[in-house]
């Protein structure tokens, strides 16, 4: 089995997520089939050597705020066009904890490189979250082109872009610890990063099992398809964007 | 071609130039000069993008 598939199926069984029969075979197949380029080495070189790099450590750290950010916006649009009640709700969910994520990351950034950012700066950076919370009101952006109803082939997709955030945490964890953090901010910085990791796997959880739902009520074949159609996809997107990188250092 | 290119040149890890955006030049910007500078740091300087939301939107009509 693809060593992605793999490592997020072991990861979902650590989470307490029982065994899902269509979605775990659907999953390894498509990784299998068409390995994920954030899953081979010269991913993590690439990442490790840009991240030698200070300030792009410290960049990589606010475009992360503003991506989770800009996620949220996006999921609760879909959230709040979505009917199917309990979909929504962790739709909703998911959208509040990537807002949170977006305000931890400008805080990281102040915990790692004090120096970087003054406060001003920092507060101001805030407002790349929306800041959702459980009572926000749930309707969606006008013209947002995210406003419709989530269906299987979205959930496959949270699922696929949310198991690469997984490996990027376990990625950018041991640089920032080891390499830029100071030793009196360690505590906090790594439990910062845990709940990050934490809250990402819930989110692969979640996908997961309403994938699952939804194998129990379509058929698998349908998933089995659709798993490797958008992991198809999703792999292009993660080759040009490193591609975009690696042009843009050379 | 271009794209095969890059595919092949993405391989490699070879990160010698320093990025140009620097979290200094922020200082001073407005929240969507900083916003929007971020976006375009997002791919073509950092490269490591977090996404959660799905990355096929569907072409529908927008709410009004």
């Amino acid at each position: 089995m693809n060593i992605v598939a793999r490592m997020t199926i072991r990861a979902l069984r650590e989470h307490g997520v029982p065994e899902l029969p269509t979605y775990d075979r659907a999953l390894a197949a498509a990784f299998t089939a068409l390995p994920p380029p954030f899953g081979r080495k010269e991913y993590g070189d690439l990442y490790r050597s840009s991240a030698s790099d200070p300030d792009w450590v410290a960049l990589s750290l606010l475009t992360a705020a503003q991506s989770e950010g800009e996620g949220a916006r996006h999921l609760w649009d879909m959230a709040a066009c979505t009917s199917d009640a309990e979909v929504a709700r962790q739709m909703q969910q998911h959208a509040i904890d990537e807002a949170r994520h977006s305000r931890g990351y400008v805080t990281l950034l102040g915990l790692i490189f004090p120096e970087a950012a003054d406060e001003e700066l920092r507060t101001r950076l805030g407002s790349l979250s929306p800041g959702y919370n459980g009572k926000s009101p749930l309707v969606p952006t006008a013209g947002s082109p995210y406003a419709y109803p989530a269906t299987v082939d979205e959930l496959i997709q949270m699922n696929i872009a949310e198991i690469r955030t997984r490996i990027y945490h376990l990625l950018q964890r041991p640089i920032l610890l080891n390499s830029y953090c100071k030793p009196n901010q360690r505590p906090r910085v790594r439990q910062m990063l845990d709940w990050l990791l934490v809250d990402e796997t819930r989110h692969i959880a979640y996908t997961a099992r309403l994938i699952e739902r939804a194998a129990q009520a379509s058929g698998g074949d349908q998933i089995m398809d659709l798993m490797r159609e958008r992991v198809k996809d999703f792999n292009e997107i993660t080759e040009e964007e490193v591609a975009r990188r690696t042009l843009a250092a050379a | 071609m271009a794209k095969k290119r890059a595919r092949r040149k993405a391989r490699k890890v070879e990160v010698r130039a320093p990025i140009s955006i620097r979290v200094t030049d922020l200082k001073g910007l407005s929240d969507k000069q900083v916003s929007d500078l971020l976006k375009k740091a997002k791919t073509a300087k950092v490269g490591f993008v977090i996404l959660n939301a799905p990355f096929k939107v569907r072409p529908v009509e927008p709410v009004s």
